[in-house]
């Protein structure tokens, strides 16, 4: 019935990997900011493609949250192994991060103060912190190299993980990869992918999905806020193959006060 | 549905390629000095001084916008236009790696504030006892209104650092502005970026130091004529007028002026700018004195430092704006070192004329609009001024704080 | 002897099962150990050098000299650089010339011109960087 959900998500996916690659052309790594603002002025499309691949990355994770809460109504879990259903549910997080490292890689105002908070964030984790942020980001040391190579590799593993199991199913209809690139198109054309000049102000904002976790920074210490509670859902995600009930309340206490904190950073 | 979404997307295509071929697009990134991104001068030429070259400062630190796009309804989103302007200058300005806490002194400032004027004015009509706490900030921000008031908003209004330059037509359109007010030169080419300064023309002064004392005409030999424009000579009127449609009439000009010295040669920023304090009147806020420099040490009666005063091969000099040298008189051993004169302020025997102005009355006609300089509203009762005559005369010595010092009506 | 017939080739099998056991084994510490020995690699990075920069600068009381990762005033102990890495979470820390402190625009921590935590989650104060007065100018080591 609602097959186009987890179609599109496939869809999105697709778009936002191929905009990707065509960006990652004139992109360099080691000038982040430079090349993300040569791409939106000299390139010729650059803005076309940077938007196309920003809006297709923004509706892959909005999909997938929707894919998500449709799995969980139907029930979907019970009828896979256990195994199964939390290598699907990996998938969340990971678009996340690949989201999120692609904040970093442009280096603006929100990408810079974001991968830092992200470094110190991975190193307030006991034991493996250091270690975690040595893969994903040392950002202060390395710029954006780390969250670059995440940024590639993990869409790589993501793709190919899910799309495997998506394609074995049925493969993606040309047809519906149109549709969902008229779509993210449409988008693109009508808003800019946002890009916020560094400047000497008092306050910053994150990405949108991450206003609630700044929010909360403010409040409790860096792990709490930033590494145990926005692992909680994925957690759930994982326990509602045990106990749906539990799990499900949780979730949805936890998506409420996420709400909460989101509203409350974004309206500052 | 699915076939129009593809129709829809080989649509937007065209449109998008369209779109391209349309744009200009910048030829590289375009990097300031310091290694910022300013991609404003892929369009914008402008060259603002040498201290905000467009390659160290770029645009934006200024006039705002967003400095990484070229697409201009993207890139002029928040702009401003005059950086000066007191509501945004903190973040202009005053930003943290240019003019830091200047403007937050500025606005303390007796040209910001006026307070002066609206204390005297309160007072003089009944309207308070002691010093009125007042500011044109505060009155921009409460919009509070009394019949002293309302004719500090109609005529006084316009002479402050919060005015908004160039909204109104005629001689208003130059005045204010906050920062600009004193540091702009206009530019001849038409549409070029108008020129920042240090070396503020005696013109910028003059646009409000006019009226009352009318310190910056005096200053230049310009006496305010009647408003007649009397002798004629040629057929025509023999007085030269000024923007406002004053009259104007030449007379020996100041020493300092003949000499090629401006306003701020001798009102140093500390007097000018402040210090962050608020003054209710001018003479709290004054400490330049004629002896800072004739005689004495270059340091102004709160101790700061007067740059243009030097000391070459033993003689005292003043530097003046244009790197002139002056030597500096010192005052006379005998005339003013004399016990007979201890109580003689210099202007009392070197300000052998001030412009005086007879019979000043003001007149409210009730039922005309007149405009309302702060809130740029038309509001009822229209206020007019006259005067029985003006006198270019010998002025009148008083006594104050211990000196005798020359008086003039304002 | 009939016995042997049977348990000579049942060992044989046995040895063969436990060879191919061991060599998957083997195979799998090789792999593994390559890619053990490949993510000690990934983890480890090149330390840049330390970053010197000189500076001619005029310094004035109660004015903040603001550098791209460093703030450089005069204290009444003399010249102070501190870094602009804000001690919470790295965020670059910025000057607030209207209440005359430093504000972090992350997180809102808030530090005296001295580096001082005021308040905020920071919770320490800003970090002070080596500075070097020589008669040329300053000279800032960024860690």
């Amino acid at each position: 019935m609602t097959k186009w959900l987890s179609w599109g998500v496939t869809a999105t996916l697709l778009i936002a990997t191929l905009s990707g690659i065509i960006i990652s052309y004139p992109y360099h790594e080691e000038h982040p900011l430079i090349s993300t603002v040569g791409i939106e002025t000299v390139v010729p499309f650059g803005d076309f493609f940077r938007a196309l691949h920003y809006f297709s990355g923004q509706l892959t994770l909005l999909l997938l949250w929707m894919h998500t809460v449709e799995a969980l109504i139907k029930r979907r879990a019970q009828s896979r192994p256990w195994w199964s259903w939390s290598i699907l549910i990996l998938s969340l997080p990971a678009i996340l991060f690949i989201l999120f490292t692609g904040y970093v890689i442009r280096d603006d105002e929100t990408g810079f103060s974001a991968g830092r908070i992200a470094e110190h964030l991975a190193l307030s984790i006991p034991w493996v912190g250091k270690y975690m942020n040595h893969l994903f980001f040392l950002v202060s040391q390395d710029g954006v190299h780390r969250p670059w190579l995440i940024h590639v590799y993990l869409t790589g593993l993501v793709l190919g993980g899910t799309g495997l199991w998506h394609f074995r199913l049925r493969l993606l209809s040309l047809l519906d990869l149109g549709c969902w690139a008229t779509i993210c198109t449409a988008l693109s054309l009508v808003w800019p992918a946002s890009l916020v000049a560094p400047q000497e102000t008092t306050l910053v904002k994150g990405p949108w999905f991450f206003l609630g976790v700044q929010e909360l920074l403010r409040y409790l210490p860096p792990f709490w806020a930033g590494i145990a509670y926005p692992s909680l859902p994925v957690v759930c995600l994982f326990g509602y193959y045990w106990r749906p009930r539990l799990a499900t309340l949780s979730l949805l206490l936890w998506a409420l006060s996420y709400g909460i904190f989101l509203l409350m950073g974004a309206c500052r | 549905m699915k076939k129009g979404f593809i129709i829809l997307g080989i649509c937007l295509l065209i449109f998008v390629v369209w779109r391209e071929t349309q744009r200009k697009r910048a030829p590289h990134v375009f990097l300031t000095t310091s290694g910022r991104i300013e991609m404003c001068l892929a369009c914008h030429q402008e060259r603002p001084s040498k201290p905000h070259a467009r390659e160290v400062v770029g645009c934006s630190p200024c006039h705002n916008g967003q400095p990484l796009r070229i697409d201009k309804s993207l890139a002029h989103k928040n702009l401003i236009f005059n950086a000066g302007d007191l509501h945004v200058a903190d973040s202009s300005c005053g930003q943290p790696a240019c003019h830091p806490r200047r403007p937050e002194w500025v606005k303390k400032s007796l040209m910001a504030t006026n307070r002066g004027i609206i204390d005297t004015l309160r007072r003089y009509w009944g309207e308070a006892n002691k010093p009125c706490p007042d500011t044109v900030e505060s009155l921009l921000k409460s919009g509070k209104n009394s019949l002293a008031l309302d004719y500090f908003r109609k005529l006084c209004g316009s002479c402050h650092l919060w005015f908004p330059r160039g909204k109104y037509q005629g001689f208003l359109a130059q005045k204010g502005g906050g920062c600009v007010a004193c540091h702009l030169v206009p530019n001849k080419k038409p549409k070029g970026h108008p020129f920042l300064t240090l070396n503020i023309p005696i013109r910028n002064c003059a646009r409000c130091h006019n009226r009352s004392g009318r310190i910056a005409l005096t200053y230049q030999g310009l006496y305010e004529a009647e408003g007649y424009g009397t002798p004629y000579l040629h057929g025509d009127f023999g007085a030269d007028t000024l923007l406002d449609g004053r009259f104007v009439q030449h007379i020996p000009p100041d020493i300092h002026f003949k000499k090629g010295l401006v306003c701020v040669d001798c009102h140093i920023k500390e007097e000018t700018m402040g210090t962050g304090k608020s003054y209710v009147h001018m003479v709290q806020s004054l400490e330049v004195q004629c002896t800072s420099c004739h005689g004495g040490t270059g340091h102004t009666s709160k101790g700061h430092i007067i740059p243009g005063f030097k000391k070459e091969k033993g003689r005292s000099v003043f530097i003046d704006h244009h790197q002139k040298v002056h030597p500096l008189k010192p005052p006379l051993p005998i005339a003013c070192r004399h016990p007979v004169h201890k109580n003689l302020s210099c202007q009392a025997c070197h300000n052998r004329h001030v412009p005086q102005c007879f019979g000043c009355h003001i007149r409210r006609v009730a039922n005309e609009k007149q405009l309302d300089k702060l809130s740029g509203k038309e509001t009822p009762g229209a206020w007019e001024e006259f005067r029985s005559y003006m006198r270019y005369k010998t002025p009148t010595l008083g006594w104050y704080k211990n000196k005798i010092v020359i008086l003039v009506p304002g | 002897m009939t016995r042997n017939i049977y348990v000579i080739p049942l060992t044989i099998m046995i040895i063969k099962k436990q060879r191919r056991w061991f060599i998957k084994a083997l195979t799998g510490i090789w792999l593994g150990g390559l890619g053990a020995v490949g993510l000690i690699t990934a983890f480890s990075y090149l330390p840049r050098p330390p970053k010197k920069i000189f500076l001619k600068v005029k310094l004035v009381p109660n004015k903040v000299i603001v550098g791209p990762e460093y703030f450089l005033l005069l204290s009444a102990h003399g010249p102070i650089a501190l870094s602009r890495t804000c001690p919470h979470l790295g965020c670059t820390v910025n000057y607030d010339p209207e209440e005359n402190i430093f504000i972090c625009p992350c997180h809102q921590s808030r530090f005296t011109l001295l580096g001082r935590y005021i308040s905020g989650p920071a919770h320490k104060d800003l970090k002070p960087l080596k500075l070097k007065h020589t008669d040329a100018g300053f000279v800032l080591e960024i860690a």
